[in-house]
């Protein structure tokens, strides 16, 4: 990780001091390839977000250590790779399901399905990858958008919504 | 010291590795989840596939399937019906690979990354067809033996693949 990516991921993380956080915005405004990082890391920390909010208290288990996960290997690996490509092109977590099913009682604590499995990370290149669960269940459903055609397929229908 | 038993025996297997029946049980293996050339022999944990087909036939999911009511909701609630199309164990040992070649053309590469304290594996997979542009490079997952997780969306014969993934041990 260069420097600069570690001033970004301090700048972002609000970790700076008055003057530091000062200086670098004098040099966020005389550099546009900076403001540019800056703006990919607010928007994958945006997605991040997005996703942990919409979880709910069931699924913390399943998504906090994925996050952590994505968090160590955001510092820990080079910036443009961290960003563009192990954090997975468009990774977009939903839950309207899991959301629209009220009528059904929360699980039984059973050891095998209390807590899902965890999806650490995903390399999904530029093609779009959901992560979300389904009604009550904790089994994380990794979903690729396939835009291969076989046959007479619908590639609209690979998409879950 | 006994070498004709040793040449014979050497003889034999030489003969049984040169047969069809051997190179065709080979594929076959490479194809049904056997190990690659460098997998050690150590078995560290087990992860059930089960390859399903989502239709819109209206048809009756396959019993053989068994009880996921995952496949009643969201996304999967489109398709009308499922079938088991295949479910292979692979037994995995860290550094070792194995493959299982999906109805698409597809490949499927598993390997146990790490077995951590609380016993859950890490499991590194990856869907490639070979040649062609990647599909699914990497995808990790944590867990525990019972848990399971499932990669969806893959075109298949005016359907879709749906992969559940089970740790059994």
């Amino acid at each position: 990780m260069t420097e600069e990516s570690k001033l970004l991921l301090r700048f972002v993380d609000q970790e700076m001091s008055v003057d530091e956080a000062q200086k670098f915005r004098a040099r966020l405004a005389e550099s546009p390839a900076l403001r540019q990082k800056l703006q990919e890391m607010r928007r994958v920390g945006a997605l991040l977000r997005v996703w942990a909010n919409r979880v709910e208290p069931r699924a913390e288990k399943l998504v906090e250590p994925t996050l952590l996960r994505v968090r160590q290997a955001e510092r820990r690996g080079a910036f443009a790779a961290g960003l563009s490509y192990a954090l997975a092109a468009a990774l977009v977590v939903v839950l309207p399901w899991s959301q629209r099913a009220p009528e059904f009682p929360s699980p039984a604590p059973a050891a095998d399905r209390a807590v899902g499995a965890a999806i650490e990370r995903i390399e999904a290149g530029d093609r779009q990858a959901q992560v979300f669960v389904v009604g009550t269940s904790s089994t994380p459903v990794v979903w690729l958008a396939d835009d291969t055609q076989d046959d007479d397929d619908d590639p609209h229908e690979q998409d879950p919504g | 010291m006994p070498r004709l038993p040793f040449a014979l025996a050497l003889g034999a297997a030489c003969l049984f590795a040169l047969s069809p029946t051997a190179s065709a049980k080979t594929k076959a293996d490479a194809a049904l989840g056997k190990p690659l050339a460098d997998a050690p022999e150590k078995l560290e944990t087990i992860v059930e596939v089960s390859v399903l087909h989502g239709t819109h036939e209206e048809r009756d999911t396959d019993p053989r399937i068994g009880n996921m009511p995952e496949l009643r909701e969201g996304p999967f609630a489109k398709y009308a019906s499922y079938q088991l199309l295949t479910r292979v164990r692979l037994p995995l040992s860290r550094g070792g690979k194995r493959q299982l070649k999906l109805p698409n053309g597809r490949l499927l590469e598993a390997r146990l990354e790490e077995i951590l304290a609380d016993g859950s594996s890490r499991l590194v997979a990856s869907i490639n067809r070979p040649e062609a542009k990647d599909f699914l490079p990497l995808l990790e997952v944590k867990a525990r033996p019972g848990q399971a997780f499932i990669v969806a969306g893959q075109s298949y014969k005016r359907g879709i693949l749906v992969l559940v993934f089970k740790v059994l041990r």
